[in-house]
């Protein structure tokens, strides 16, 4: 691996830094991480606004919490799905200029089985009874990583790791934090949807004098919901990066390899 | 040798006139929340005390709506002077800022003047855009100033655009102390590196790097990082090419910065951070 190649730099941060240099990495590649996210997001928008919609028309008196209630529950069976592209975007990104969107999609279906089975189903199944929920969010933060970027088998063969096994080697030394990092992020999560649902309404208020109703809330609070999972997405994509970096030393490798060019260069 | 690509990062490197490079990591809108939230609170707490004290004074003397009158001034002053005050009597400082590390500095790494810390609070109400009314209450939601943050390479929102300003983590160095090397296979084989090796200051701090952090990985890594900079070395010193890349390393770190204090490495002795030398 050619750390030193690496178009984000290779250095142990912390998660509020994580958090920061998300918003670096969006701009930098903002019209792929839009592309990228689309491609995953789009199909899942409109499948809850088609079952929101049915919601609505059966539950017409204050419907609003039932409503963020059911789209909340939806989102989160469908992010790790629909945030796969943008992940395996990422993670080509992060030693290529311009990943090919034609790989891309071939390591996003040959990774589809393992993503439907363990992010898909699984996680309609953790999240019936309720404490579950737990488990993918905070002590599993990284398993959409391991399926889509680490490409092991989902039983290991030979001396082959399993993804499983990778993933509960990953995920090991730092269960505790993961827990602290989720709750964190759910009020950090809170937060910004509701800025973005209160600026959208007050953009389309001020600037076009237009007060949405409900009809148009539904495809507004939806959109605010999957930008917060866009920026989630990327900032979790930053969070494996930096246990990578921590578990396998790469910032000390980085140093250790700058100090032999060094070496090298005085042995000339 | 291929050029290395721009990379995006939080670090940035500011040249002074005096031609001295430092390194700083700007603290981004998610690294400043929790120092905000501190100063939100403290101001909280401290206009409360004195809304509480300042109604009872003056109602004891019958004027209650003095009291309130004063209130609101110090509500004022604090909203708008708090941080222009701090920063500029702390050195770019506030409450919050200093508890978790923070400093308000120039864009070319100066401290900042009274006027840019009075002005870059001032200006946090036009970055506090837009207000949204919740329940009758203006509520600030940030996103303008959290949009110029993400538009700019220095995180800087509108406040410290204006005043050309940027805010760093400030970087306290952690003192480790030395290693100790528990193992005599290791004193022993620093006895193979040549007496007029001398390791210079950037080999002693990559030694010392590894040294601290080898713990923490596998026999495999650990084997395999330390080969990336023992296989020079084994040239230079003359070593045979089989050498335990991770024993010369320790054992460089050895004879660098423990054989020569013999007695620093005995109060060592029962220090747990004990090097084992091992092979994948």
């Amino acid at each position: 691996m050619q750390l030193d190649q690496a178009r984000i730099a290779i250095r142990e941060r912390s998660w509020l830094d994580n958090l920061d240099l998300a918003l670096q990495v969006i701009r930098a590649h903002g019209a792929a991480v839009a592309t990228s996210s689309a491609v995953g997001i789009v199909p899942m928008f409109l499948v809850n606004v088609l079952v929101t919609k049915w919601w609505h028309r059966d539950f017409e008196e204050d419907t609003r919490g039932g409503y963020w209630f059911l789209l909340s529950i939806l989102v989160m069976i469908e992010a790790p799905l629909a945030t796969a592209p943008l992940t395996l975007y990422l993670g080509r990104a992060l030693f290529v200029d311009k990943p090919a969107p034609r790989e891309t999609a071939r390591d996003f279906v040959s990774c589809l089985p393992q993503l439907l089975l363990l992010q898909f189903f699984l996680r309609i199944l953790l999240i019936v009874p309720v404490l579950t929920w737990i488990i993918p969010y905070a002590l599993w933060p990284f398993l959409n990583e391991v399926i889509l970027l680490e490409r092991n088998p989902l039983v290991g063969r030979e001396a082959r790791l399993s993804t499983l096994k990778r993933n509960s080697s990953l995920h090991r030394s730092g269960s505790g934090d993961f827990l602290l990092r989720a709750i964190a992020a759910l009020a950090l999560a809170g937060l910004l949807l509701g800025a973005l649902v209160l600026t959208q309404d007050f953009l389309l208020e001020n600037l076009f004098g237009f007060h949405p109703g409900w009809n148009t809330q539904i495809v507004t609070l939806q959109l605010a919901l999957w930008l917060v999972v866009i920026y989630f997405a990327v900032a979790r994509f930053l969070s494996y990066l930096d246990q990578r970096i921590r578990d396998e030393g790469w910032e000390v490798e980085l140093q250790l390899r700058a100090e032999r060019e060094r070496l090298a260069r005085q042995m000339l | 040798m291929s050029k290395p690509p721009r990379q995006l990062d939080s670090r940035i490197e500011i040249v002074t006139p005096e031609n001295i490079a430092f390194h700083y990591v700007l603290a981004g809108p998610f690294r400043r929340l929790p120092a905000f939230l501190i100063d939100v609170a403290i101001r909280a707490v401290v206009l409360f005390a004195i809304g509480l004290v300042g109604t009872w004074l003056f109602s004891l003397a019958g004027a209650t709506g003095l009291g309130w009158g004063v209130t609101l001034v110090s509500w004022f002053a604090l909203a708008w002077f708090y941080g222009g005050f701090f920063e500029t009597y702390w050195n770019g400082q506030t409450p919050g800022k200093r508890i978790l590390g923070l400093r308000v500095l120039t864009v070319d790494g100066q401290p900042i003047n009274a006027l840019q810390a009075v002005l870059r609070n001032i200006l946090r109400d036009a970055d506090s855009m837009p207000m949204a009314a919740v329940g009758g209450i203006g509520v600030p939601l940030y996103m303008l100033g959290l949009a110029v943050m993400a538009a700019n390479d220095r995180y800087q929102r509108l406040g410290d655009l204006a005043c050309g300003t940027i805010v760093v983590v400030e970087q306290r160095s952690k003192l480790r102390g030395l290693a100790s090397l528990g193992q005599t296979e290791i004193a022993r084989f620093a006895e193979n590196v040549p007496l007029n090796f001398k390791v210079n200051r950037a080999l002693g701090q990559a030694l010392s790097v590894y040294v601290a952090r080898r713990e923490l990985f596998s026999a495999e890594r650990r084997f395999e990082i330390a080969r990336t900079l023992a296989e020079p070395l084994c040239v230079l010193l003359d070593l045979p090419g089989d050498t335990n890349p991770d024993l010369l390393l320790c054992a460089l770190y050895y004879r660098t910065f423990i054989a020569d204090r013999p007695g620093e490495f005995e109060s060592l002795a029962d220090n747990s951070r004990r090097i084992e030398v091992g092979t994948p």
